[in-house]
């Protein structure tokens, strides 16, 4: 049978924040609000670059299932999950993290789907050119449809039936 | 676990010193805006694990946010290292777990790491403020055993009717309803009573 011990460490950051001064809960989130602002113009950049980033990716798929392929193409989805809601386009970060769940799916049962990754970045796309504009019309049907095709190869997973059709 | 986004309860972090973990660019300057907002001035920035070990070694850091990186999920292991090899008082420091996406492979070494809290990308001001005051309680007790060294993560909260199951037969009962109702008054414009005290559901 193995120890458990428990300490009990005194933290330092319990105290700094109880000290005198500091800002008020409003205004900090005000604060951190005005901050990410600034930073909308290099998360449009980052956005749109990691679209085009998938689908050079995308183009030089092999016909069949490629591991390394799946791996890179995660790594970049991954990176780019956080700048759709700095850049005005949160929906992307919606299809970015669909596309790393269907990413994995694929990866951990060896399946293959050029079209399952395809649509995704096809959307990807479109949704990474409306942010900080107009965002396309339809965005929450665009992302159920995604994540309806990434959930049949999480049923996959569980050894049900992948459904037909998206 | 929630803050009330109009509160005008104050805390101050303007002599906490954070280390913030992330291989992009952008994930850095995300969280360091953030940072900056609640009033944060020192931030270590590091773009890989090998910077972040160096800080952690060099330095006291009083909080870190540590990216899981998902693709290889190395942030998971800088949090088991920092456990286990970090020297103190850093080997105790409160760590958010920030990811883009944990792969089914990952669950398990995430659950495990021995992080505070696991924070899912995009991260909203909010949410990371919530954390943080919430780690920041007194009391937490850090487990250390053969296979898991981080903090105690058996913490229950009573259900709106006061009926939360206890986990093990032996654990003690919770506080009452009478000892909640003391503990919110209490609380006041303290922030870091702000946030209904999560219940330690087991004796040790």
């Amino acid at each position: 049978m193995s120890s458990v011990r428990f300490l009990f460490p005194k933290l330092r950051l319990t105290s700094q924040l109880r000290e005198a001064g500091g800002v008020a809960v409003a205004d900090a989130l005000a604060a951190a609000k005005a901050n990410l602002e600034e930073l909308k113009p290099q998360a449009v950049i980052t956005l749109r670059s990691t679209a085009a980033d998938l689908m050079t990716a995308y183009q030089q798929l092999p016909a069949s299932f490629d591991v390394d392929a799946l791996r890179n193409l995660y790594a970049v989805s991954a990176r780019g999950v956080g700048s759709g809601a700095v850049a005005g386009a949160p929906a992307a970060d919606e299809a970015l993290i669909s596309l790393c769940d269907l990413l994995d799916y694929l990866g951990t049962s060896g399946r293959w789907d050029m079209e399952a990754i395809g649509v995704h970045i096809s959307t990807l796309q479109l949704l990474a050119m409306g942010a900080s504009g107009h965002p396309p019309s339809g965005v929450d049907e665009l992302l159920a449809g995604l994540k309806k095709v990434a959930a049949r190869y999480a049923d996959a997973q569980t050894g049900e039936p992948a459904a037909q059709g998206a | 676990m929630s803050l009330d986004p109009k509160s005008r309860a104050r805390f101050n972090l303007s002599k906490t010193v954070v280390l913030v973990l992330d291989t992009t660019q952008l994930g850095l300057d995300i969280l360091g805006q953030i940072l900056s907002g609640f009033g944060v001035r020192s931030i270590h920035k590091c773009k890989s694990i090998e910077d972040a070990k160096k800080i952690v070694m060099e330095h006291q850091v009083d909080l870190m946010l540590i990216d899981a990186i998902a693709e290889t999920g190395d942030g998971y292991g800088f949090v088991r290292w920092l456990r286990r090899e970090a020297p103190e008082p850093n080997r105790h420091a409160p760590v958010l777990v920030t990811t883009a996406h944990t792969r089914m492979s990952d669950v398990k070494t995430a659950r495990d790491c021995g992080s505070h809290f696991i924070l899912a990308k995009p991260l909203a001001p909010i949410v990371v403020l919530e954390r943080v005051i919430w780690i920041a309680r007194e009391g937490r007790a850090f487990l250390l055993s053969e296979n898991y060294i981080g903090p105690d993560r058996r913490f229950a909260k009573p259900d709106e009717d006061g009926d939360h199951p206890r986990r093990r037969h032996d654990d003690k009962p919770q506080k009452t309803d009478t000892q909640a109702e003391t503990q919110a008054s209490e609380a006041g414009d303290d922030p870091v009573n702000f946030i209904d005290r999560p219940l330690k559901a087991a004796s040790t």
